[in-house]
């Protein structure tokens, strides 16, 4: 595992290759970035709403749905890309489907499983009593979530925002097919300049991709040792 | 027509009975326990009246309205004005003992001011008033059960249920906690239903005590009355065991 990474280090270890990389492809790392912190963002919402369903056992239909969701998330992402350009590439959704809308839904639809499952997996560890202590003082749903769920989920959140984020920074499969005009990301730049690219430049960029999934990574660490967490009294 | 009345309730569990045909009659200020072994339905109880779970069968009446009938919640429990203190407390622990006490006024939208002097207040009469900016997990076992009890109180429920507050309790604290949840209950009013295991404490603590069995109401009455009855109990069962030894 080691050894490739420490191959692709080696061979980008010069400072015209990275001179290079950001002048050929430092627009795709920034939407790369963009891409994922906004996929991530809408999976952790949709992913926290589903999996409180699920959790308190609500709706019939959450159940369902989060079986749909482990689904496509086995579906490989070309196959999710394809029905993507099947729905959307019409005239009356040009719009979205040449947007980058396009990628997110892909996004969303592909990995929502991710963040629902943490979702259950953290509200798991919540007591009910939580919750339902919030109800019986008068709190409203919104109330609920807003005031005393979601900050007794802060960390599981993060998890899942970090988890979404560096599926979504990754993707190829759905991002390939659906990228729209002029708005490629870095793991798809990357494979295009692969076929003709000089190595120490496609190299570099790997190693771009590399710090872009490990920046978000070290931040989380720093915050979950500064932070006071407060834990649940019994 | 009673405050409080169980009319008939029967509630399962998967399949398995936690009330069974359950009547019950409270009256306004009284401070009932219900006494019982593990998993005789006394949190159910509880829980039927806060709303946190609907009956299957049966009604619950409060103040001469229906709140719940048949599989069905007819007045949500976050307008029901019933104070609970849960067995495992739920403090909220990333609020402070204030922003505990302060996030059910600031849901029923109760004006500042008036907010402010509710938790003063009760914050002086459970001695409290020192631990304000503190987080639960920073308080004693103590602290934390008053705390509970507190949050309850200042919304000033027509109703306070206590499931087991004190079962987490060496004996020294939960003999002072009993004094003082009888010393609220004389100087607010409010009526108490009280859930315990424990004999000593429901006798001490109730006005009446209801004994409970398998979801069911196995004898009402005062605690001197329920505390004969459980020791003519125990005695003809002491003797039935003499009788097989000889």
């Amino acid at each position: 595992m080691f050894l490739p990474l420490a191959g692709l280090a080696l061979q980008s270890a010069s400072h015209s290759a990275y001179v290079d990389a950001f002048t050929r492809a430092g627009d795709s790392v920034l939407r790369s970035i963009g891409y994922a912190g906004a996929g991530a963002s809408f999976l952790t919402v949709l992913g926290f709403l589903l999996g409180y369903l699920v959790h308190s056992r609500s709706l019939r239909l959450a159940h369902f749905t989060d079986g749909w969701t482990l689904f496509l998330f086995a579906v490989p992402g070309s196959v999710t890309g394809i029905g993507l350009v099947s729905l959307w590439n019409t005239p009356a959704t040009a719009f979205i489907y040449a947007s980058p809308w396009i990628v997110l839904f892909g996004y969303v639809s592909q990995y929502a499983a991710l963040t629902t499952r943490t979702t259950v997996a953290t509200l798991n560890q919540i007591p009910r009593s939580m919750e339902e202590s919030a109800q019986v003082a008068g709190a409203s749903w919104i109330r609920r979530i807003v005031r005393i769920v979601v900050p007794l989920s802060g960390r599981g959140l993060l998890a899942a925002w970090l988890l979404a984020y560096v599926f979504c920074l990754r993707d190829l499969g759905i991002t390939m097919l659906v990228y729209p005009p002029g708005g490629d990301t870095l793991p798809v730049r990357t494979f295009t300049l692969m076929a003709n690219g000089p190595p120490d430049l496609v190299a570099a960029l790997c190693m771009l991709m590399v710090a872009a999934t490990l920046f978000p990574l070290f931040a989380f660490a720093i915050v979950v040792r500064r932070g006071r967490s407060p834990s649940v009294v019994h | 027509m009673s405050f409080i009345e169980f009319r008939s309730v029967t509630k399962t569990y998967e399949r398995r009975p936690a009330l069974s045909n359950f009547t019950l009659h409270v009256e306004q200020g009284e401070r009932l326990v219900i006494l019982g072994p593990s998993g005789c339905g006394k949190t159910t109880v509880l829980r039927l009246l806060a709303g946190l779970a609907v009956p299957d069968e049966g009604a619950i009446t409060v103040a001469d309205t229906v709140v719940a009938a048949n599989g069905r919640v007819l007045l949500e429990p976050e307008k029901r004005n019933i104070g609970m203190v849960f067995q495992d407390l739920a403090l909220w622990p990333h609020l402070t003992v204030e922003g505990n006490l302060q996030f059910g006024l600031n849901a029923r939208s109760v004006p500042k001011a008036l907010a402010e002097e509710r938790i003063d207040s009760l914050l002086r009469l459970t001695d409290l008033a020192d631990r304000r900016q503190a987080l639960p997990s920073e308080l004693s076992g103590g602290e934390q059960q008053r705390v509970a009890l507190a949050r309850a109180l200042v919304l000033e429920p027509l109703i306070l249920l206590l499931d087991e507050p004190l079962s987490s309790l060496n004996l020294e604290l939960s003999v002072a906690l009993r004094d003082e949840i009888r010393r609220l209950h004389e100087r607010l009013g409010f009526t108490l239903l009280y859930v315990t295991h424990g004999r000593e404490e429901a006798f001490e603590i109730g006005q009446r005590v209801v004994m409970m069995e398998n979801g069911r109401v196995d004898r009402i009455g005062l605690p001197a009355e329920i505390r004969k009855y459980l020791n003519d109990r125990l005695e003809s069962a002491g003797g039935a065991l003499g009788g097989d030894k000889q």
